[in-house]
């Protein structure tokens, strides 16, 4: 405690420190909103100036960079089907439709609430138990326990959104499927690419997902003006009430272990945290049926899980030197620049820093609840726009946005080919959140399990006796079977009716 | 056991065809890796049959949904031809006009192209106002435009085809004043 204490005082008692902090809590909400600058355009254009800082606040800056700009782009997402992040797609889900019933104020709230909780829960926990869970968790999560922990992504998501299982199962096969396009992650085999370079590196999945969710939202929307059945969201502040958090403390608690366990594993990160929540939420819940049309349990799952992996993701990358993604190894970057080695000596050589780090988080994540609430109040009003004119506005932005991220045309034609497929796959009753769970699984599934089986030797028994994997498979087998089991009672009264 | 409709048997046989070409073009990297048995192709083999089975596995349980009699039209296809060619020319052109923009964008360039993508987009969704067609994908434009190209110092593209990239080129340094 008198460290923290310590950390927060050294924070405030310098203006510089403190401007630093603003800058990044502001610069995260920003850049997270905005689709294809995200919060790594801001943390790399940072990059080269971090060297003239102090290494506190450098690092400092990029940890409260994280913690906004997670949140950032659940707003764009709520209000415009447009994730600022792919951690904040699964926010989409129920945040978008919860707008299109005129509770956006409702969605966004939850969101900013929940961020802030989820962060806040995950900086204490990393203060608590860095060392001990940095061990534990690296330790015992090699290739195997991840494939196995994919999988089980993989068999949930398939009964998330889709209008039968098979549906939901075609789609996110259909994610892995284009997942596979590119180099193959064990001898680097070129597979689908067709002689095209631009397929080398796969498809991105900023493109896709700003097809797939924004493009496509303004196709479908158009349609229902052409079919003369388009209703403009209905512009209301109203927040959610603290009796309907209460009912959701389950659902809180549960996204607040997703996020932290699913942060601390490196490689892993805010993406799959977000996901792997909202599946549990769905998994769970009495109204199942409700995800993916406005349901706000769904947003709550995704947003406090995501932010809940930030603080996590700081525990193997200080007590370790493991970075567990873009943000963190840029990190990486800045503590080599003043000199210091992330790892288990930091604790011991530069503890000041470390507890600079964990005050700033843990204010962040309080401002973020402040400054979050302000920004509600203001954005809301974009709504007023009438869907005309804010559809090309939303196409302009997801253009700039897909072409942004690696200065490419051809993103661009993928985002608006994949816009025009999602708007026929959700018309005809496919689940978009399986196919981009697949997209941004497939690589991470197949390269685990190849290193899996090289390391089990080819021998699945030996691969399913590790404990963790044998929990994992047989909770995707006991997921699998009773969707099954569901999906033909639902035919059989089908028939019945 | 009754009749698909039209629009179920096209769903089936896109996916059965989607597994089809995926496994025709896995041929082309079904090659051996020294250090891992299943070789390039085992995974994305396995999805695809996984795809064909899930194909057949939605095609049977529409069959079994389909009443004794007749033919059940619920698909989204089949729902098409309730709708007037009026409606399914506006739809194919609201389709279309994204994927036409998106091949220009390399020859014209953002820069020149953009307003025109905005504007005929404002039109396919029902303005037909002329001041709004004109200021509405101007100001949106602009806007954006000045925040990435002079702000964020993102570098759109500005075209190759002769006038099109001097247009672009010009447009970024009066932008950024450089």
């Amino acid at each position: 405690m008198e460290q923290f204490i310590a950390g927060a005082l050294t924070l405030v008692s310098s203006p510089l420190s403190v401007t630093i902090f603003f800058a990044g809590l502001v610069g995260g909400l920003l850049f997270g909103a905005i689709p294809g600058v995200s919060m790594l355009t801001l943390a790399a254009i940072f990059l080269p100036f971090s060297g003239l800082l102090k290494a506190s606040d450098a690092i400092m800056f990029y940890s409260v960079l994280y913690c906004s700009g997670t949140y950032g782009g659940a707003v764009t997402a709520i209000l415009f089907n447009i994730p600022g992040a792919p951690e904040n797609a699964p926010t989409a889900f129920d945040g978008y439709p919860m707008t299109q019933q005129g509770k956006a104020g409702k969605a966004i709230g939850a969101a900013v609430l929940c961020s802030a909780f989820g962060g806040t829960c995950s900086v204490i926990l990393m203060m608590i138990a860095t060392p001990l869970l940095a061990d534990v968790a690296v330790s015992h999560f090699g290739p195997p326990e991840i494939f196995s922990l994919v999988f089980f992504g993989i068999a949930v998501a398939s009964s998330v959104g889709a209008q039968t299982l098979w549906k939901g199962w075609l789609s996110v096969l259909l994610g892995l499927l284009m997942a596979t396009v590119g180099l193959d992650p064990v001898a680097g085999m070129e597979r689908y690419t067709f002689d095209f370079v631009y397929l080398l590196a796969g498809l991105h999945f900023i493109p896709v997902i700003l097809g797939f969710f924004a493009v496509a939202e303004v196709l479908v929307q158009a349609e229902r003006r052409a079919r003369g059945s388009y209703a403009m969201p209905k512009f209301v502040t109203s927040f959610p009430t603290l009796a309907e958090f209460w009912k959701l403390k389950v659902a809180v608690a549960r996204s607040v272990g997703l996020g932290f366990f699913s942060g601390i594993l490196p490689g892993i990160g805010a993406t799959l945290a977000a996901f792997l929540s909202y599946n549990e939420a769905v998994r769970w819940s009495k109204r199942k049926e409700n995800f993916g049309k406005g349901e706000l349990e769904g947003v709550v799952a995704s947003e406090t899980a995501n932010n809940a992996a930030t603080g996590a993701a700081m525990i193997p990358l200080l007590a370790l030197g493991l970075p567990g993604g873009a943000l963190t190894a840029m990190m990486v970057g800045v503590f080599q620049m003043h000199d210091i080695e992330p790892g288990p000596l930091v604790f011991i050589n530069t503890s000041d820093l470390v507890w600079v780090v964990f005050a700033a988080m843990f204010f962040a994540n309080i401002a973020i609840l402040v400054l979050g609430f302000v920004e509600t109040k203001t954005v809301l009003h974009l709504l007023r726009i009438p869907f005309q004119f804010l559809a090309p506005g939303i196409l302009l932005l997801a253009t700039v946005g897909a072409y942004a991220v690696r200065n490419l045309v051809m993103d661009v034609g993928v985002m608006f080919v994949a816009g025009v497929l999602a708007f026929f796959l959700r018309r005809t009753g496919y689940s978009i959140p399986g196919i981009v769970l697949g997209l941004i699984l497939g690589k991470l599934g197949e390269q685990n399990f190849a290193q899996a089986m090289q390391l089990v030797s080819y021998d699945f028994v030996t691969f399913g006796s590790r404990p963790i994997v044998a929990v994992l498979l047989l909770a995707s087998v006991a997921t699998i079977l009773t969707n099954v089991y569901r999906a033909l009672k639902g035919s059989r009264k089908t028939i019945q009716m | 056991m009754g009749r698909l409709s039209p629009g179920q048997w096209f769903e089936v046989g896109v996916w059965l065809a989607v597994a089809g070409l995926a496994y025709g073009f896995s041929l082309q990297f079904d090659r051996d890796i020294e250090m891992y048995r299943f070789g390039a192709a085992g995974w994305p083999r396995i999805i695809i049959l996984l795809i064909a089975l899930g194909a057949v596995g939605q095609f049977v349980q529409d069959l079994r949904a389909v009443p004794e009699t007749g033919i059940k039209e619920t698909g989204y296809f089949d729902r098409f031809s309730e709708h007037g060619p009026s409606f399914l020319l506006r739809m194919g052109l609201t389709l279309a006009l994204p994927i036409v923009y998106a091949a220009l964008l390399q020859g014209m360039g953002y820069y020149f192209l953009t307003p025109f993508f905005l504007a005929g987009y404002l039109y396919l969704t029902g303005e037909r106002r002329v001041t709004a067609l004109i200021l509405v994908p101007l100001l949106i434009y602009g806007t954006v435009t000045f925040i990435f190209t002079r702000l964020l110092y993102v570098g759109l593209p500005t075209g190759y085809w002769p006038g099109f990239y001097d247009l672009g080129n010009w447009f970024v340094v009066v932008l950024r004043g450089s």
